[in-house]
């Protein structure tokens, strides 16, 4: 049984060479190629690789945004021309990753790991996930989220968020774009969104420029007006957050 | 500007220290002829200390004579008006402190006093101007040598920022792998690559050494770097020059078309799946140097991080070098992105 193996990278060049190194590799067959993240994503549906290749820097969509968009990524090789932060991170949650260019003998190596893999039926879901969680990845990255909705990908760039409301494993994003949902937790958007947003209460995390005004709901309880008319409740440790980072 | 006495604490009881020490001098003077006048050095100090007082508030005027904006006679005139005119003042209410306390000896005490009295006087005018001009020129001094620290760092940064700007890694390490593809499937081509890469590279090498090239010299550098990236983009990258012959010679800072370059290609080609180009224009106007690099992008692709810290680079550093006679304009319309520049030509010395 060969390896199916799908290139994604917006470089012609790129995928060539990966295939000329291929050409050898009896035991893997390319079954696809892809110019950028969103063609990425159909072919992954459609012709359910074993393996991609897969470049971190390409336009509209990254590599790392596809992958939050795949439930169930297959075996993953990133390929990078240069990238310190991503780097580390690819180490510390051992996935596979080029640094271009690379030699035969490099390629190789990481080939024989990669059907130790399939032999063995795993896949790198975990170690993706853990990746894609891993702050220091996001360092250089868009200030955007992507989000599937329905068969549609939205991009809503961290200025158009309002706020994020937690819903069990997933979250609530309220934006311009209307409100989506995301699979992922309160924490890491707390760490992906950084200083513009703010905690306010268990349940919300939200956009400093967003807010309206505070206001006295009930006796020492407080609601924030959003300037999209939503009102939220804020926590005695929100309030207190509030006061302190916006000099209130 | 604040005053040079009463800035601090210090300089204050310093200032009060020396009219006593004066003081001190001008009682042992007296003391022979008026050693029954247990009230002498109250008399002696109550007069220093008016003229200590009345320098202190004639600094507020004083300070407007300049010898840099006045002509020398004005100059001189008007601190000689000053001088008598302080220094009237001061001898007549000294005379009246005499008369309140040294009424009985008032006749001896203002002979033996009178020419002590205009020496002290014109002195420490002397003395006290002295000090100002000089405090002034050494505040100055030292303002200067932090403006010029100030000055260096900006430089420094700023060749930093180019340095970084030049060694895009990314740029360099795709271009290395598509030249290793292209050993594979294009050897002639791969050839080509690696010597438009070197043009390149050798040029930026160069360029930190130079402030200001020929813009013949600086596009033929960012055709090179053009070049590179059309064999890594192939037909999704465009580009047209459109140079007046006359502007060819004239100059520009080292690099900073390059760095355009690089934004319209980064928010053009690089954020986008379809087609862009890029179109290249200058023409020499009234001997100034102007040019235009427009390009298109994807107006649905989010902004990337960083969008205005390479035009502030380039702004920042044609304040410096051209001392804010160059302007720098961008315009977005649409899907397309305009850079106009209008440099002056100046020579290097």
């Amino acid at each position: 049984m060969k390896i199916k193996t799908l290139l994604i990278d917006d470089e012609e060049l790129a995928r060539e060479l990966v295939k000329k190194f291929l050409e050898s590799e009896t035991e893997f067959e390319i079954i696809g190629e892809a110019e950028d993240g969103f063609e990425g994503i159909k072919l992954i549906n459609s012709l359910k690789p074993d393996l991609i290749f897969l470049d971190i820097q390409m336009p509209k969509l990254t590599g790392l945004e596809m992958l939050e968009l795949i439930e169930n990524p297959p075996i993953v090789i990133f390929s990078t021309a240069y990238d310190q932060y991503a780097i580390n991170a690819f180490e510390k949650n051992a996935v596979d990753y080029l640094l271009k260019p690379f030699s035969k003998d490099r390629l190789l190596k990481t080939l024989e790991k990669v059907k130790q893999a399939f032999l063995n039926n795993q896949n790198s879901s975990t170690s993706i996930k853990a990746l894609l969680t891993n702050p220091g990845i996001k360092y250089d990255s868009p200030k955007r989220v992507v989000i599937k909705n329905g068969s549609k990908i939205e991009m809503v760039h961290h200025e158009e968020i309002y706020y994020v409301e937690s819903y069990g494993d997933y979250v609530w994003i309220h934006s311009t774009k209307g409100k989506l949902l995301k699979q992922k937790t309160m924490k890491e958007f707390e760490d992906i969104l950084g200083a513009d947003f703010l905690r306010i209460h268990r349940s919300y995390l939200v956009n400093i420029a967003a807010i309206q005004k505070l206001e006295l709901y009930e006796k020492n309880t407080y609601q924030l007006l959003l300037k999209n008319g939503d009102r939220l409740s804020v926590s005695k440790s929100g309030y207190k957050l509030l006061k302190d980072t916006l000099g209130w | 500007m604040k005053h040079p006495i009463l800035k601090d604490r210090k300089r204050f009881l310093t200032y009060l220290f020396l009219w006593l020490v004066v003081t001190v001098f001008q009682y042992f003077y007296l003391y022979s002829d008026f050693s029954n006048k247990p009230l002498l050095p109250v008399v002696v100090w109550l007069q220093n200390l008016t003229l200590a007082f009345i320098f202190i508030g004639a600094w507020f005027g004083i300070r407007y004579i300049n010898i840099e904006t006045q002509k020398p006679y004005q100059f001189v005139l008007n601190h000689v008006s000053y001088l008598i005119i302080l220094i009237f003042g001061w001898i007549s209410l000294s005379n009246f402190i005499d008369f309140l306390f040294l009424r009985d000896v008032i006749q001896a005490y203002s002979e033996k006093t009178k020419p002590l009295k205009v020496t002290i006087g014109v002195f420490s005018y002397l003395l006290f101007v002295a000090y100002i001009y000089l405090d002034a020129y050494y505040a100055s001094y030292l303002e200067k040598i932090e403006n010029e620290r100030r000055l260096y760092e900006i430089l420094k940064e700023s060749e930093l920022n180019l340095l970084k700007s030049q060694m895009n890694p990314h740029f360099i390490f795709n271009s290395l792998n598509s030249i290793s593809s292209l050993t594979m499937l294009d050897a002639s081509r791969a050839q080509d690559m690696i010597i438009r890469l070197s043009d390149f590279l050798r040029y930026t090498v160069n360029a930190s050494k130079e402030q200001l090239v020929s813009l013949e010299r600086e596009l033929e550098m960012c055709k090179a770097y053009l070049d590179i990236e059309k064999v890594r983009f192939g037909s999704k990258i465009s580009f047209d020059f459109n140079a007046e012959e006359e502007s060819l010679q004239m100059t520009v800072p080292s690099m900073m078309l390059q760095t355009l370059f690089e934004n319209a290609i980064k928010h053009g080609v690089y954020s986008s799946l379809g087609k862009e180009d890029i179109h290249f224009m200058s023409k020499s106007e009234n001997g100034r140097l102007l040019i235009e690099i427009k390009n298109s992008f994807d107006p649905t692709s989010l902004p990337k991080v960083g969008t205005k810290t390479g035009l502030k680079n380039v702004q920042n550093r044609l304040n410096l070098i051209y001392d804010y006679t160059a302007v720098l304009n961008t315009q977005t319309l649409e899907n397309t992105f305009t850079v106009t520049l209008n440099l002056p030509q100046k020579h290097e010395n």
